[in-house]
């Protein structure tokens, strides 16, 4: 009878019945793409914000303790001021390894009037699950150009010089240069725009040998995924409770991650990039709220859309309730016959808006970052559940109103 | 005649106008609001993309400094400029910088204590005053220090003194070491060959981290922004298409009584656009206004600063566009059927 009823009302009247079903796929599809988009776009930003370069570097912490007033300490070059290149791949051993984009371990040197750079340039490693993955230099600093050549691939007598330099010297690709009495044919010249266009970068291998530290390294550059900066994150570790201390530390913030490469690195401190770390936090807010906004003003339209639509329907459709209840039907079959068809309407309109709306989202992710925007699984079906209650909700005032008034009147006015 | 028939058309079916217009007008609003964030979004960011500080820099080529007039030069061309002095003394890197000129260039700069200094006075590098054992208040041979500066960068290891102190110190006059150079963030080029042909002495470069990241990631988000505003934009006009027609086509018997009495087609369709494009100004209106205060809203939220409404009739005049097309498309489509519409048959009651 249920069926019959919801069949014949279908089968009746197809035109209306699609018109509804596709304003209410059209809501649901904006509301999936809204979220969907708006879910993943912190996420991609993030990723976008790296070309920056390290947010967190990485220092020798005996590097700050030795020294004098008004001197520097000869020592702040001693042996005992570096990190053992063995223990750099810790890095990935933290809670939040997986955000650490990319790391890059240095030795400074100079030569006469020539600062030297030892680092990876393409250099493998094992991560904790056992994968061998790559980093270095240019993995942490995306957005640096090689102007001419290309970059090296970790060969020892390969080098890789800055554009001032290059200038200031006539190197060219493909020359020899001495350092530390040492032949290196230069590989490619590096525009940067900052100190980096002052050096000459060589394999760390190389570095450490030529100038006796075999194994050391004095600064790694990390660049990390972080959470922008709210004013939990500003509080001072040392004054939080357990409590306290157990959720900083579990949120991807600059400041726990930070934190927690000084316990995988003993005898390291790391410091934030403020530049990078400070300006990001800004950006990665102002577009999660800029994005939300727009979510949010989306979905209540695309609520009061359907809301409206499905009160309209029922409204027009106060004689079919009319004659129902004039031949002896009771509210409470009424109501169950409307509701079930309205749901039945939500439900397919909700599923296929839902399908639109994750194909959408993929299309932005896809044309706009060349990347997937993944739609979280549950999404589509909060989708499609908010549709049917929407639309029940939207109908369920004009229903009860015309439940209440008497038959007669309804049908005499000839709806 | 023709208008009573609009007017008394729009009052004699109130409650469903009403719901037809309640959902004109949130179409609009949504219009307004989309329109006007596409509009000023590119310049919002760019605004939150200063704190990276400088995009371009300028260095000695050959010699060791670079002349003073740069920051002039930069400053005319709309970028703000700041010098700086590195130097040593007492084996310590001594900075000098112009506190008013650096603070735009520099808000990411943590200062415990004072930012601003006077004459005798200085910023420690976070890292410097934990080798001197230093704190705010403390003496130095050089100077008393007023604040310590935590970067992250090569400011933490050095003493920041005022321009001129360093400048004696140095015993340099009219020139810089360094001058960091903030471009508005479309016109970074420019600015950079601008400079480079006025002082060939200088080595002007743009730091590519700041500049080229700015770049994509405004892009971006203007773009996402655009796919985003274009298909909720196309979502919402179908439904108020389908709002039109529906309002022509349930008044079958309407027309078929119309047509009885005498009317001619083309005298229907006409009265049938004109109450859409009534309904749809009026909509437009409310929606406009309604909008107006959400994107406001959303404004103050998201970037901060005050709310501010910003009514422009470009906005306007799009909104008003859209929706009187779609209006007049819709109902022009829907109309079509007045033609085939046999009075007789629609009055018996099919």
């Amino acid at each position: 009878m249920i069926l019959r009823f919801i069949k014949e009302s279908i089968t009746r009247a197809p035109r209306r019945k699609a018109l509804i079903i596709a304003a209410i796929a059209m809501g649901s599809a904006v509301a999936t793409a809204m979220l969907g988009v708006m879910l993943d776009i912190g996420d991609k930003i993030n990723r976008e914000l790296r070309a920056e370069g390290a947010n967190i570097v990485v220092t020798p912490r005996a590097a700050e303790l030795t020294g004098g007033v008004g001197s520097i300490n000869a020592s702040a070059a001693n042996a005992a001021n570096y990190i053992p290149e063995s223990q750099v791949p810790n890095i990935k051993k933290i809670f939040w390894g997986l955000n650490i984009t990319g790391f890059s371990p240095s030795l400074a040197a100079q030569d006469g009037a020539l600062q030297v750079q030892g680092v990876w340039f393409q250099h493998p490693y094992k991560t904790p699950q056992g994968e061998t993955q790559t980093t270095g230099i240019g993995k942490v600093n995306p957005a640096w150009q090689i102007v001419q050549g290309r970059w090296t691939p970790d060969v020892n007598n390969e080098c890789v010089v800055g554009a001032s330099a290059a200038r200031r010297y006539g190197w060219k690709p493909g020359a020899v240069i001495t350092v530390f009495g040492s032949p290196f044919k230069v590989a490619g010249i590096l525009s940067t725009g900052d100190e980096a266009d002052d050096r000459v970068f060589v394999p760390l291998e190389r570095l450490q040998q030529l100038t006796g530290r075999p194994g050391q390294v004095d600064q790694i550059d990390v660049a990390a995924l972080t959470k922008p900066e709210d004013d939990f994150a500003r509080k001072d570790p040392k004054t939080m409770t357990a409590k306290e201390y157990e959720r900083w530390s579990c949120a991807n913030y600059a400041t726990s991650i930070a934190d927690e490469i000084e316990h995988a690195l003993p005898g390291t401190q790391a410091r934030l990039v403020r530049k990078v770390a400070d300006s990001e936090g800004k950006i990665l807010s102002s577009v999660g709220g800029l994005m939300g906004m727009i979510t949010l003003v989306a979905l209540f339209s695309a609520g009061l859309t359907v809301w409206s639509l499905t009160a309209t329907t029922m409204m027009e459709r106060r004689g079919e309730v009319a004659i129902m209840q004039a031949i002896g039907a009771t509210r409470g079959l009424v109501a169950t016959l409307f509701g079930l068809e309205i749901a039945l309407v939500g439900l397919v309109g909700g599923v296929m808006g839902a399908v639109a709306g994750v194909w959408l989202a993929h299309y932005v992710g896809a044309s706009v970052f060349h990347d997937a925007i993944e739609v979280a699984w549950i999404l589509p079906w909060l989708i499609v559940f908010s549709a049917m209650v929407i639309a029940l909700a939207g109908a369920s005032q004009p229903l009860y109103r015309t439940l209440r008034m008497e038959p007669a009147d309804i049908l005499r006015e000839g709806v | 005649m023709f208008f009573r028939f609009v007017i008394r058309a729009l009052q004699y079916r109130k409650q469903r106008l009403w719901l037809s217009f309640s959902a004109l007008a949130i179409a609009a609003a949504l219009a307004t609001v989309l329109f006007g964030i596409y509009g000023t979004v590119e310049r919002r960011m760019r605004d939150e993309f200063r704190s990276y500080g400088a995009n371009v820099v300028a260095v000695p080529v050959g010699g060791r400094t670079v002349p003073l007039e740069l920051v002039a030069a930069a400053e005319k061309l709309g970028a703000v400029a700041a010098p700086f002095l590195v130097t040593s003394a007492n084996g310590m890197v001594v900075s000098g910088f112009v506190p008013a000129k650096t603070t735009a260039l520099t808000s990411y700069w943590h200062v415990q204590g004072s930012r601003a200094i006077g004459p005798g006075e200085c910023l420690a590098g976070e890292l410097l005053a934990a080798r001197l054992h230093v704190g705010v208040g403390s003496r130095t041979p050089l100077c008393i220090v007023k604040g310590i500066v935590s970067t992250g960068g090569a400011e933490d290891r050095e003493l920041l003194v005022n321009f001129d102190t360093a400048a004696t110190l140095a015993g340099i006059h009219d020139s810089a070491s360094l001058i960091e150079i903030r471009a508005p963030g479309d016109q970074v080029e420019t600015v950079r060959a601008t400079l480079a042909q006025q002082f060939p002495a200088a080595d002007i470069r743009t730091i590519v981290a700041v500049a080229a990241t700015e770049s994509s990631v405004v892009r971006k988000i203007r773009a996402s922004l655009f796919l985003l505003t274009l298909i909720i934009l196309a979502i919402t006009t179908l439904c108020v298409t389908s709002n039109f027609s529906e309002m022509v086509i349930e008044r079958s018997r309407e027309i078929g009584i119309l047509k009885a009495i005498g009317a001619i087609e083309r005298r229907i369709a006409a009265l049938f656009i004109s109450e859409s494009a009534a309904l749809a100004l009026a909509a437009t209106v409310v929606g406009y206004a309604a909008g107006l205060f959400a994107a406001a809203a959303i404004g103050r939220e998201v970037f901060g600063g005050i709310f501010r409404l910003q009514a422009s009739w470009l906005v306007f005049a799009g909104v008003a566009g859209v929706m009187l097309i779609v209006a007049a498309t819709a109902t022009a489509i829907a109309a079509s059927r007045i033609w085939t519409i046999q009075p007789a048959i629609i009055l018996r009651g099919e």
